[in-house]
């Protein structure tokens, strides 16, 4: 162990807070003749390590929710820096993140639940997915590749050491616009995860006469709609490949709302699912408005050439301004869940859970594709376009059902540059350092901490 | 084996040595006492009767992440839903410690003077705090307890963090000793630091408000009071017997700074500033932390300046 490291005095892992001090001998070997050692407060939201000038204030910690000592094994673990306790402390509490809501008080924000007898009719999604070439450029191809080597270098590694890594993710793009991209794939990877997630909203849609699920299930899927609006992502699902799917969708909402909806029936095949479709994630009335749909529809279906009236289905301003609530009521598609979340989250694991957990401890995602692109979308919707508004007034990918629309140069430019935008700031956060094995899995340990009664450790008598 | 610290004759030789024969600065020690000795009472100035939501109380700081488990806890009336280490006996990543238990802990724990032979594991350590946000070291939400939550005539208080015992210049006292008689030396240290709250609080409180502003020819503000009783990290301890719940709280407070953090990051997001993924869970988890205790009743209010609040 290398002399004078710093080691972790006491810790709430998922608090963001920690005491750390320089010193030679371990937590477990101390006694009260050691000399006074140079002590850090570490804490949640800037992590700036600050002096504590009293001991005794980091040892009290241990008197609520805060461990003490970190160790691996018999060994106390040590960090070379203060910065690497304030690494270690940062992407513990961001990977806490992923376990948030487990022990009460999810409130409102959590994701609309399945349906208790299993959703109306089975969905699958297989799509094949755009820009495959992208000569060389490809975002996803690259940031797997760095997770697959973070992973090596933990695994190589010895105990209190560390390695730099933040100069092994993906470069990002510059910057300025007009500058070309590093990555070509952002289309791709933003439109793969919109259409994961579109299909877990609709798998959860609730059964007709649940009046209250139905309610919030339409308030969140719209929220997801404005989304995917904001981030120009509508008139690329709408085209070559994804289009399909979703009029499978659309068709598949039709016969759910096939009381209700009866009248959208009148239009054609294809316009009636993506009616079906922009009632549910747009706009329009409750489901169960059978006059005022029928209105709603003619009077749409009229003005369908004006791009005057998109105005009143679109506006950005209108979910929740507070992009960590949003993403807190997209669920994760429930294939995903298992293998990353814990148990007593089961169908309430959300986006928030995800980009949590994946700029705190990226490395137990290696190899899967669909959580490296969820990220990625979940970053874009925190980080938007640059002055919030998309580049596309959305009219005629829907209505003009006899073809599929290409998306232009343009809108493809526009997403690839919503994508960039997201890789920076997603980038911001991933690991700085690699941490040895066992103390990557103690940060994705945190997770599963809940503040709740445990086995007793050792008590005293008096 | 020494006695426990009679604090009136332990402040008026403070007050007697500080004045240093100055007749002037005797009486503005005395009257700023029992200025100090109200405000901890929640008296008014010249009032006979305390106000029910003024005065000191005991603390705790808690990490916003933890508020919806403890209010969750006391809705379903569990037996502990504020905890305390010992029954946080899992909460931890990495290996537990090597052996049964750290040591300092049990050092500790078993020097700490408690009534009627009390255990340790189920004392639940708190601040004595006037007015502030607590110590935010510990959590960003701060529970204060309602003045009936604890029985005053039995309730245990330290001048200072009990594990003071085992740092300097406390430890010299006890280290010099032969190791068999350690652990009653460091009992009779404790004993030194006790105090019962209705008996001792104010004078304790005079006493340290007096030591961290010396002596003067002026009257201390309420402000000055409130940040000397607890000031940064240097707090009064309290030792709590029994865990208790939401329904044994005033009130629950945030400190200005932290909520000015969370309406910058709201202000970052409206002018597309995206601020970092920490603030925003930060902000997230201090919301749900609110909404988690105004559901149950428990109002939140932000700390402007030491003894000053605002809703």
């Amino acid at each position: 162990m290398p002399a004078g490291g710093w080691k972790i005095d006491t810790l709430d892992a998922r608090g963001g807070f920690a005491f750390a001090s320089r010193r030679d001998r371990n937590l477990a070997a101390i006694t009260d003749e050691d000399p006074e050692a140079p002590c850090r407060f570490i804490g949640a939201p800037d992590f700036r390590p600050e002096p504590v000038a009293n001991y005794a204030l980091a040892l009290g910690a241990g008197r609520g929710a805060f461990q003490t000592g970190l160790f691996v094994g018999d060994d106390e673990v040590s960090f070379p820096t203060i910065e690497d306790v304030v690494e270690f402390v940062r992407r513990a509490y961001l990977r806490g993140g992923g376990g948030d809501g487990a022990d009460g008080g999810a409130g409102g924000t959590t994701p609309p639940l399945r349906p208790v007898e299993g959703p109306i009719s089975g969905l699958s999604l297989d799509t094949k997915e755009i820009d495959t070439d992208v000569r060389g450029r490809s975002l996803r191809a690259e940031l797997l590749n760095a997770i697959g080597v973070f992973n090596k270098e933990a695994e190589s590694l010895k105990l209190h050491h560390t390695a730099r890594f933040d100069d092994k993710w993906p470069a990002p793009s510059p910057a300025e616009g007009g500058v070309a991209t590093t990555a070509l794939d952002g289309p791709s990877m933003l439109a793969s995860a919109a259409l994961q997630l579109i299909y877990e909203m609709v798998r959860r849609l609730p059964r007709a006469h649940e009046s209250v699920a139905v309610a919030r299930w339409v308030r969140d899927a719209r929220m997801l709609g404005d989304l995917l609006a904001s981030l120009d992502l509508w008139p690329l699902l709408w085209s070559d490949p994804y289009y399909n799917a979703l009029e499978k969708l659309g068709r598949h909402l039709l016969k759910s709302f096939s009381g209700s909806k009866a009248g959208l029936h009148r239009y054609p095949k294809e316009l009636s699912a993506r009616l079906a479709f922009i009632t549910t994630f747009v706009a329009g009335p409750p489901p169960d408005d059978l006059d005022e749909a029928h209105q709603w529809f003619d009077r749409h279906w009229h003005d369908r050439w004006s791009t005057r009236h998109w105005h009143d289905l679109w506006s950005t301003e209108r979910a929740d301004s507070d992009p960590i609530s949003n993403l807190s009521r997209i669920p994760l598609p429930e294939d995903l869940e298992g293998s990353f979340f814990e148990k007593d989250l089961k169908g309430r694991v959300s986006m928030s859970h995800v980009l949590a957990a994946f700029v705190g401890a990226p490395a137990e995602f290696d190899g899967t594709k669909p959580i490296v692109e969820l990220a990625l979308f979940a970053a874009a919707c925190i980080v938007g376009p640059d002055n919030g508004w998309p580049v596309f007034s959305w009219s005629n990918p829907m209505w003009d059902w006899k073809r599929p629309p290409e998306p232009s140069q343009i809108l493809r430019a526009a997403v690839q540059a919503n994508a960039d935008c997201a890789w920076r700031w997603l980038r911001e956060h991933l690991p700085v350092v690699v941490f040895h094995s066992a103390v990557e899995k103690a940060i994705a340990a945190t997770a599963r901490l809940r503040y709740e009664t445990g086995k007793v450790s050792h008590v005293l008598g008096h | 084996m020494s006695a426990a610290t009679d604090w009136k004759a332990q402040l008026a030789k403070f007050i007697k040595i500080a004045a240093a024969a100055d007749p002037e600065l005797e009486k503005f020690a005395k009257a700023n006492v029992a200025a100090i000795e109200s405000a901890v009472a929640g008296r008014g100035p010249d009032a006979s009767t305390a106000e029910p939501q003024a005065g000191a109380r005991m603390v705790v700081n808690i990490a916003a992440v933890h508020v919806p488990a403890f209010c969750e806890a006391s809705r379903r009336k569990e037996p502990k839903p504020y905890k305390n280490g010992y029954d946080l006996g899992n909460y931890r990543i990495g290996d537990p410690p090597p052996g049964e238990s750290l040591k300092s802990r049990e050092i500790v724990d078993r020097a700490l003077p408690l009534q009627n032979k009390q255990r340790a594991d189920n004392v639940y350590f708190g601040a004595v705090e006037l007015n502030g946000a607590g110590i935010r070291f510990y959590g960003d939400v701060c529970l204060v307890l309602d003045r009936d939550a604890l029985p005053g005539d039995t309730t245990v208080i330290l001048d200072r963090n009990s594990y003071d015992l085992i740092r300097a210049p406390i430890r010299e006292a006890i280290s010099g000793k032969s190791p068999e008689l350690q652990d009653q030396a460091r009992k009779d240290e404790a004993l030194k630091l006790r105090g019962i709250w209705d008996r001792d609080l104010g004078t304790m409180t005079g006493l340290k408000t007096l030591q961290a502003l010396g002596l003067r020819a002026r009257r201390y503000t309420t402000g000055q009071i409130s940040e000397a009783v607890r000031d940064d990290e240097d707090y009064m301890e309290v030792l709590k017997i029994d865990s208790f719940g939401t329904d044994r709280l005033q009130e629950a407070r945030i400190s200005a700074a932290e909520a000015a953090h969370d309406a910058l990051t709201g202000d970052r997001l409206r002018s597309r500033c995206a601020p970092r993924m920490e603030a925003l869970i930060w902000r997230e988890r201090r919301r749900r932390a609110e909404e988690e205790l105004r559901r149950n009743r428990v109002r939140v209010r932000v700390v402007t300046t030491s003894g000053r609040t605002k809703d």
